[in-house]
């Protein structure tokens, strides 16, 4: 959502899971907060990391604050490595059943209803501040900061709060990761997750609410999709890839990145709704009409 | 003490000149930060093992062709890649060059696989004692004297030579270089390229100073730093970015904790990026409306 409203770039958002997940470890593992409360508190804190963090965004832009952002991704995993190996040591927080009152979440069914739950009021979020001043605010800033700012809109202030909006939810995902894993550890939070989630955006497409959630099922599908592609091919073949599979993930993973920014940056929800047109358009398939229609 | 800390740390030192040029070539010429550095790098040290360790090509040679290898890939991302990207926003090229990465990381472990090995030294291990406990290793010497060899020798080829002017050219302004008869794709697939070679010659010469390993592209986004302290467009900024960044880490390492050394780059970049985004010697980015 940053990335694609604000148009601010941020490479950090492995480390703000990071900073909700270990917040979750802390209240949650350590003092024995309940469920919802920990859930609370991984958003309000990371929020305020990420005002901390977005200050830089003030003056970067562009590649810089892409920088920024790497940096303070290497810092703040650094901080929770120390605090990590101050308080539990090198195998991390083990988590408790999440529990709501009485009724624990234990089974897969369970914990997708209650993902699917919070990702639906996520994205009631995201659809719904577009519409308010603030939305329109960071649409100004994405399009010309400068402009924005002439005509009063005060730059820095909503830089910040998209930065903690943001922050905030990415906590508290990471809260909910947390509990879902049932370990928290330093190094699930890497550069690689954070790219990931920059790709899953990218193959579903920049700046759509319904993309970044086509991106999501994408992205984490491929790693079950492939090992059954494998299995379809002659065994001797197979044997000799399944080594390779985490690999061959990546490569796949890479080069649809790479493909999707050559020839369609707008991702799979272009594509959709290009195959839509077509079907509403079905015998006709000329521009003209489709502008018709629209 | 302290003199031999900053004696050794010289050695890193070189290895990141080599790396900062890598980013700053690029930059200079495309305006676009190149995030598969440290794969180039990568590249550069596992075809430089294959070749010496196992087939035995002498030295030298061997560092010339792995230093070629890196700069073909390196011009052949331009081509495929960047190119097509020209004029998109700059976000989806810095992404696509992770990308680039990821492929080149998960092909590298494919054909070499993901453990570490040492290479064989090249040159015979004499020591040389300095005053105040320093000691510096012939191996030290060579990583060194490559790395200022092909700074300058870059650094005499973007001044002097006819492509080296066009590439500052185009860096200028792509449209009016074009327009004056320059083929802007050649100097830039051609900036590519020499990134690639300096890269390549850095991931030799890291593999030497550690180990053959996956983990050397971590050595990349390191890289970044030196050449954002000296200034993203500025060559000579990467000398001082390079020796400053080397010797903080060095001795953060070792009165901090080696933790808080491999962190502490990134401390001072954020640092310097509230103060002086563009660096020391960069040349500051005037907005218009």
């Amino acid at each position: 959502m940053l990335t694609g409203v604000a148009g601010q770039i941020s490479l950090g958002n492995a480390a703000f899971m990071g900073v909700g997940a270990c917040v979750a470890g802390v209240f949650g593992a350590q003092l024995h907060w309940p469920f919802l409360a920990v859930i609370a508190s991984a958003a309000v804190i990371s929020g305020i990391v990420g005002a901390v963090a977005g200050t830089p965004a003030l003056r970067l832009r562009g590649l810089y604050l892409i920088i920024a952002t790497l940096a303070l991704q290497y810092i703040i995993v650094w901080g929770i490595q120390s605090i990590q190996s101050s308080t539990v040591g090198v195998a991390g927080w083990i988590l408790p059943v999440a529990s709501v009152g009485s009724w624990s979440i234990t089974s897969p069914i369970t914990w997708y209803l209650v993902l699917l739950v919070f990702a639906a009021a996520v994205t009631m979020i995201h659809v719904n501040i577009g519409r308010t001043r603030i939305g329109r605010a960071w649409s100004a800033i994405r399009e010309k900061d400068i402009a924005a700012e002439i005509l009063g809109v005060p730059v820095g202030r909503y830089k910040i709060n998209a930065f903690v909006l943001t922050s905030a939810l990415i906590g508290m995902q990471g809260a909910l990761l947390a509990y879902f894993v049932g370990v928290v550890s330093y190094d699930m939070f890497t550069l690689s997750i954070a790219i990931t989630y920059v790709a899953m955006i990218i193959i579903g497409g920049l700046g759509s609410y319904v993309g970044a959630i086509y991106g999501a099922i994408f992205v984490t599908g491929l790693p079950y999709v492939l090992p059954s592609v494998f299995g379809s091919l002659p065994s001797a073949i197979a044997v000799h890839l399944q080594n390779q599979v985490f690999n061959i993930e990546g490569v796949v993973y890479g080069l649809l990145i790479i493909v999707f920014l050559v020839f369609e940056p707008k991702g799979i929800a272009e594509l959709t709704r290009r195959a839509r047109r077509y079907f509403v358009l079905w015998p006709f398939s000329r521009e003209r009409l489709a502008e018709e229609v629209e | 003490v302290t003199f031999s800390i900053f004696v050794s740390s010289l050695v890193l030192a070189g290895v990141y000149l080599l790396v900062s040029l890598g980013w700053i070539i690029v930059y200079r010429a495309t305006k676009v930060l190149n995030f598969a550095v440290g794969e180039y790098i990568l590249l550069g040290a596992v075809v430089y093992g294959t070749m010496y360790d196992a087939w035995h090509v002498p030295a030298p040679l061997a560092l010339l062709l792995s230093a070629l290898v890196t700069a073909f890939i390196a011009a052949l991302t331009y081509d495929t890649v960047m190119r097509p990207l020209s004029g998109r926003p700059v976000f989806s090229q810095v992404i696509v060059t992770f990308g680039v990465g990821i492929v080149m990381t998960s092909v590298i472990a494919m054909i070499w696989g993901n453990q570490d090995t040492a290479l064989v030294p090249a040159v015979k291990n004499k020591v040389f004692h300095l005053p105040d406990g320093a000691i510096l290793t012939s191996l030290d010497l060579v990583i060194m004297a490559l790395a200022v060899g092909v700074f300058l020798a870059l650094l005499a080829y973007l001044r002097w030579s006819r492509s080296g002017r066009q590439m500052r050219a185009a860096a200028e302004l792509p449209l009016l270089a074009s327009q004056s008869g320059i083929n802007i794709n050649r100097v830039f697939r051609q900036a590519w390229a020499i990134s690639g070679f300096a890269l390549g010659i850095a991931g030799v010469g890291y593999a030497y100073l550690t180990l053959v390993s996956p983990s050397l592209s971590d050595l990349g986004l390191v890289g970044i730093v030196p050449a954002l302290i000296g200034g993203l467009d500025s060559v000579k900024g990467a000398i001082v970015g390079s020796i400053a960044i080397a010797a903080i880490e060095s001795y953060a390492g070792i009165y901090l904790g080696s933790g808080l050394g491999s962190v502490a780059p990134y401390f001072v970049i954020l640092i310097v990026l509230i103060i002086r985004p563009y660096g020391l010697f960069g040349v500051r980015e005037v907005r218009r409306v």
